[in-house]
């Protein structure tokens, strides 16, 4: 028997799993699939971004979406849409395929109804605790996981113990200059993004070397702060961890009204049954898959799922989004001394614009956004793909998609901005199971009811707005910006509030089942809200805390259970 | 990138939602299944006569595409799109769906030519495929066809296509290090 099981072994899970296992628990990590080390990486393009290689088959394993179309809610698998709701099903989750563009959350986002006040069909609620409980585990964060970058002023920066950085920044693209000098002249002050990414080598890992192809591929170098090398490969060193990698925890069993006794799983090549027993449980399986785990281990004490006795669970999903932009810089908008440099591959651009986290209407303060900025991805096939069509919506072939692709690849260069707000949590935006559909292992699929506020619609308009102005201050063409209620797949939340109210929340502020005191939730599903910010720092941060609560707490909560 | 939002699986293709053309798809042709919607195609199954005439005409439609005599560009046959493709259908992890949508389209635009499309001559098959893009299904076929072809000429040669680099050297581009060693990551 293990003192703790952690199942997922993302950034929520291999952090939770590196603390307890170096505080001296004997942990295991379990993970449903295979343990892709440093050196089994490759810049595929068809593996990693075109084929299901790194997340399971659509025809096997796969979400029901249900969206609203023409005031309709319809509901579509994702093997027949292709929408994929996978991130990375490998040791480290999708940290190992992140960009890692990592942001604190702001002390208002704790604090959003105090603050901002309430919205009409929109649940905000409170954190249960404040930006000052959890900065340690940002600062500690920094350090684990080795974070870059350069600390520049801004009155919404929050607050933070150092302003230097554990790495300076990572090389940046020369288009930087021209960058900051657009923001500085419409009075905007660009910072540096801070990275999850080595700009040094440290211990095992080595720095950045830039690789051209960072988010959606595995780092061949270690610099990536993913879960498995920031903490899974620092954890097993300890001795305490045992990682069981290609399996699936199906269902988890209770022992008794207040306890959970074992994750009943199945090995997902062999199809063998596995019981993992342990004294105290963390679901770690990212936000929708452990809520989809919570509902599928319904027994006769808890019918309604695992932890719902609130009936809260699955309810009030979030996501990080607004909008996104994008625009060609090229021979027409830049010196050729600027377009040359900006042509080389590899650099990043590094920046973000927190001058719009707090916005005024009519002498009144709206939570606004962030806003990142970066490279297009630099994929080919997928750059190639996205230019095919001519303005008037033909196929382009021969000749004139030659004269297009020359101007992609060689002419030219896709600058983007992505704009986070939050994500208003409603009634219309939930995870569910669908007991009708079963995926390969015989379990019930979860079914995400995707829906925005308008309002977050009307602030991601408003923001992207003034984002355009940046790129057209850079001289930027073509620009194109879309904000829709569509969500990335890729940063989600919510799901399993926490909050100091039994009846109103499914954890609490320890991320702790407020019915099975030996069962945690440590993936960003325990967030009320989400911040203006893509979650992943909090992720780590958080699971953090949750670990330290659990090695203080152990043996009091084991002897309990 | 940070968000695989929109463009990353929502491309909007003339205004229609991917999304949607697919379920449509599936939904109103009624002769997929005997191309295999949904089940995997082995190898084997792709040998077969219908499917080497079908393949013949995604081929040429992949020739029509990257025709001979381009400044820059590759022709089809000389990056090799139609291994390319044909290996990629017979993987186990190329979307069974789309390849029943491929084999169906075959079989439309070869009804609608009535005579060999490679032998048409260019103007002809030009206008043939025009026409095709018209309609919805038509216009749907001939992007995934597409998206086949440009992972031939862009794809890592492992894969079979992009022979030599020359995709890549066309544009003078620089692929990713480290390239693979296996396919699919050898699954
Ligand atoms: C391309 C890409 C770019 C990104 N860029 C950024 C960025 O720049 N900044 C940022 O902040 N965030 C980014 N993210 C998001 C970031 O990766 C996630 O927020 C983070 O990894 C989520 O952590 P998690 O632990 O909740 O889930 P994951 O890291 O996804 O881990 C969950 C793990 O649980 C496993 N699992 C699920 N169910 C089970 C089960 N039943 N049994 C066993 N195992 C199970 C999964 O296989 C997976 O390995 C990006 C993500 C992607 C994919
Ligand atoms: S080497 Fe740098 S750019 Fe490449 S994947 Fe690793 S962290 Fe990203």
């Amino acid at each position: 028997m293990y003192d703790v099981a952690v199942i997922g072994s993302g950034a929520a899970g291999g952090a939770v799993a590196y603390l307890l296992a170096d505080a001296g628990l004997k942990t295991a990590l379990v993970e449903k699939g295979p343990w892709m080390k440093r050196g089994d990486f490759s810049k595929d393009e068809i593996a990693y971004c075109r084929r299901d290689i790194v997340t399971p088959n659509l025809f096997e394993e796969y979400h029901v979406i249900e969206e609203l179309s023409e005031g309709r809610w319809v509901q579509r698998p994702t093997y027949e849409t292709g929408w994929s709701f996978w991130n990375g099903n490998i040791v480290g989750g999708s940290s190992n395929l992140m960009s890692g563009m990592f942001h604190r959350m702001h002390p208002d986002d704790f604090r959003l109804l105090e603050r901002y006040g309430p919205i009409e069909g929109a649940n905000i609620v409170d954190w249960p605790i404040s930006y000052e409980e959890l900065e340690p585990y940002y600062d500690r964060v920094e350090e684990l996981v080795g974070i870059s970058g350069t600390f520049r002023e801004h009155p919404l920066e929050p607050p933070r113990k150092r302003k230097k950085f554990p790495q300076p920044a990572t090389r940046e693209n020369r288009i930087t200059e021209l960058f900051d000098i657009s923001c500085r002249r419409r009075g905007l002050t660009p910072l540096v993004t801070p990275r999850a990414i080595l700009s040094e080598r440290r211990g095992g890992r080595n720095g950045c070397y830039y690789s051209n192809f960072c988010g959606s591929y595995g780092c061949s170098s270690g610099a990536k702060g993913s879960s498995r090398e920031a903490f899974i490969e620092p954890a097993l060193k300890t001795g305490n961890l045992t990682l069981i990698d290609n399996t699936f925890v199906k269902r988890l069993v209770t022992s008794s009204k207040r306890s959970v006794g074992y994750a009943d799983a199945v090995d997902s090549r062999s199809g063998r049954e596995v019981k993992i027993r342990a004294k105290l449980f963390v679901v770690a399986a990212q936000a929708h898959e452990s809520v989809r785990l919570l509902f599928n281990s319904a027994n006769s004490h808890y019918p309604d799922g695992l932890a719902n006795s609130s009936g809260e669970l699955g309810k009030n999903l979030i996501f990080s989004a607004g909008g996104w932009g994008e625009a060609d810089l090229d021979r027409k908008s830049l010196s050729k001394e600027m377009f040359d440099a900006m042509m080389e591959p590899g650099l990043f651009v590094n920046r973000s614009i927190l001058d719009w986290y707090r916005l005024k209407e009519g002498g009144r303060s709206l939570k606004g956004a962030l806003v990142e900025f970066m490279f297009g991805h630099q994929n080919f096939i997928r750059r190639a793909a996205m230019s095919k069509y001519s303005k008037d919506g033909k196929l382009l072939w021969g000749e004139e998609l030659e004269k297009v692709l020359r101007y992609r690849f060689t002419q030219s260069k896709r600058i983007r901005f992505e704009v986070f707000n939050d994500w208003l949590p409603t009634d219309e935006c939930r995870i569910t199971i669908d007991p009708t559909r079963k995926d390969r292992f015989g379990m019930p699929v979860g079914k995400l009811r995707v829906n925005s506020h308008p309002y977050d619609l009307k602030l991601a308009r408003k923001v992207a707005q003034k984002a355009e102005a940046v790129l057209k201050e850079m001289g930027a063409r073509n620009i194109v910006t879309s904000v829709s209620s569509t969500p990335p797949q890729n940063l989600i939340a919510g799901g399993c509030r926490f909050g100091d109210d039994p009846s109103k929340s499914v954890l609490n502020r320890h991320c702790q089942s407020h019915d099975i005191p030996n069962l945690f939730v440590a993936d960003a599903s325990f967030m009320p809200t989400g911040g203006s910010v893509p979650y992943t720092w909090t992720i780590y941060a958080n699971a953090l805390r949750v670990a330290e609560y659990i090695k203080k707490e152990f043996s009091c909560i084991s002897a309990r259970s | 990138m940070l968000t695989l939002s929109t463009v990353h699986v929502h491309c909007t293709i003339k205004g229609y939602s991917t999304v949607m053309n697919r379920r449509e798809f599936i939904g109103t042709a009624a002769s997929l299944a005997a191309f295999g919607s949904s089940v995997s195609l082995s190898a084997e199954r792709l040998e077969s006569e219908k499917h080497e005439s079908a393949l013949d005409v995604i081929f040429s439609v992949q020739r029509h595409f990257f025709p001979k005599g381009l400044a820059t560009m590759p022709d089809a046959d000389t990056f090799n799109a139609a291994r390319y493709t044909k290996e990629a259908l017979e993987h186990k992890s190329f979307d069974p769906d789309i390849r029943a949508i491929l084999f169906e389209g075959a079989k439309r635009l070869q009804g609608m030519a009535g005579e060999s499309i490679s032998k048409l001559t260019y103007k002809k098959r030009e206008r043939l495929l025009r026409k095709f893009e018209e309609d919805r299904f038509g216009s749907y076929w001939l992007s995934q066809v597409m998206n086949l072809t440009l992972e031939a000429l862009l794809s890592d040669p492992i894969y079979g296509g992009n022979v030599d680099e020359t995709g890549w050297r066309s544009f003078g581009l620089k692929p990713g290090l480290p390239r693979p060693k296996k396919r699919y990551c050898g699954v």
